[in-house]
């Protein structure tokens, strides 16, 4: 088991490594459309208009344990929102439920320059962050609660929130017990490994498209394996 | 070199982890174990700087008096309260932390996610009146599998193995093709890392 393990991964990497070669030398390839996140650009107009911050919250996960790449994938939009931010003056408020990912909310102001907006790092308590990232939002009034990571059902207090005081939201999550809030509780919603994509769609990094592209070529083998070992029970040969 | 040596760190710390995720060695279980406490460690740390965070956010939100500046000063008070009992006497899990847990927080922590309920059924209702496919399908889907469940339903045969159907066949099969493309994305992001192509660990 461990060697064909070993093996998924040395493919998933070769193929990672060949699609960022093609995308450096062809350019962005064409994505299938995603509302929320042209939704999102909308959004960031609309920051720049009213002056209104942005709220951004990477979820209910830690970097260093288990759910490390989704609070990265929220980490990256952070990084996406406070970039623009830097360009076109928005303010960018984060709330944070773990130190960890508080620390990356920092680098990013310190990189993209202090476009005003606050650094919050709440409780890694989820019913508490929820609570007080809710407190956030009734206080600075965002035009935006833009909410992507690992998100447990303390979800719908945070958006909730966000829609009770008329806030646009985009979010997205993971898990499957936490999607039907997801998708019920805001109108703009990235469902699953659509929260993995939201990166290569906004900022179109070789090294984010590239990831892309690599999740399909697996996700074709695997649907041809899967199809392939049913057939082959079937007709009982394993 | 400002560059390079961060990115051979965190490639060759990653692969080290990885190698001994597969391979049972003597040498590389010692040295991945000591990787994992040195990140442990260093994680720990980031407390310390969430604990200034949360003292000065809210120091300057009682001295501007900015909307709810009240109950800034409950949540310095409380910081110091549980802080300073966690260092003298009996420690972290001495009588006053522990009451302040047990009594305070817990109880605060259950009302707060009480009211999920009430939410989730506004969501629910939000997603209904939007009117579209899905939302219809999640309603049948959803009025069905809490029909299902009602006491008096469950021996009633074309809702009970509706609801069976229900939950073991569509609702299964999506929820295997979720966990698949986040399990793929998941792996993406891990390999990204690990191949040095991604790096937010900064410059």
């Amino acid at each position: 088991m461990n060697e064909l393990s070993i093996a998924f991964l040395l493919f998933f990497a070769l193929f990672l490594y060949i699609a960022f070669v093609e995308v450096r030398i062809r350019g962005k390839p064409n994505l299938r459309p995603m509302p929320a996140l042209d939704f999102l650009k909308e959004a960031f107009q609309k920051a720049i208009e009213s002056g209104r911050p942005l709220h951004v919250s990477s979820g209910t996960g830690t970097v260093g344990e288990k759910d490390t790449a989704e609070t990265l994938a929220g980490l990256g939009l952070l990084e996406y929102a406070q970039r623009q931010g830097g360009l076109y003056g928005i303010p960018v408020t984060s709330t944070f439920f773990h130190p960890t990912a508080m620390l990356s909310g920092y680098d990013f102001k310190r990189k993209f320059g202090p476009a005003g907006g606050r650094i919050y790092f709440i409780a890694p308590e989820k019913g508490i962050y929820a609570a007080g990232a809710a407190e956030v939002l009734k206080n600075e009034r965002p035009i935006l609660n833009l909410a992507l990571g690992p998100f447990g059902y303390e979800f719908l207090l945070l958006s909730e929130a966000a829609e009770s005081q008329g806030i646009d939201q985009v979010a997205g999550a993971t898990d499957p017990s936490v999607l039907p809030f997801v998708y019920s509780s805001t109108e703009h919603s990235l469902i699953g490994e659509e929260v993995f994509a939201a990166k290569a769609y906004l900022a179109k990094e070789p090294q984010a498209l590239a990831g892309v592209i690599a999740q399909d070529v697996m996700r074709f083998i695997l649907i041809i394996g899967i199809t392939v070992g049913v057939i082959l029970k079937t007709l009982g040969v394993i | 070199m400002r560059k390079v040596i961060p990115i051979l760190v965190a490639v060759l710390t990653g692969l080290t982890v990885l190698a001994d995720f597969f391979i049972t060695h003597p040498i590389l279980d010692l040295v991945g174990r000591t990787l994992l406490q040195w990140a442990m460690i260093v994680a720990a740390f980031a407390f310390v700087a969430g604990l200034l965070n949360i003292f000065f956010t809210h120091t300057s939100r009682v001295f501007h008096r900015e909307k709810g500046w009240g109950y800034s000063i409950v949540v310095i008070l409380a910081m110091w309260t549980v802080l300073v009992f966690g260092f003298v006497g009996d420690g972290p899990h001495g009588y006053v932390v522990s009451w302040i847990f047990r009594y305070v927080q817990y109880p605060l922590q259950a009302t707060v996610m009480a009211l999920l309920a009430f939410f989730a059924l506004s969501a629910g209702y939000r997603a209904f009146r939007r009117r579209t496919l899905e939302s219809t399908i999640m309603l049948l889907s959803a009025s069905l599998v809490l029909l299902g469940y009602a006491a008096i339903m469950t021996d009633l045969w074309p809702v009970s193995a509706l609801k069976e159907w229900v939950l073991s066949v569509p609702a299964m099969a999506g929820v295997r093709g979720i966990l698949l493309g986040v399990a793929l994305g998941i792996t993406a992001t891990g390999l990204r890392i690990l191949i040095g192509m991604d790096k937010p660990y900064s410059d």
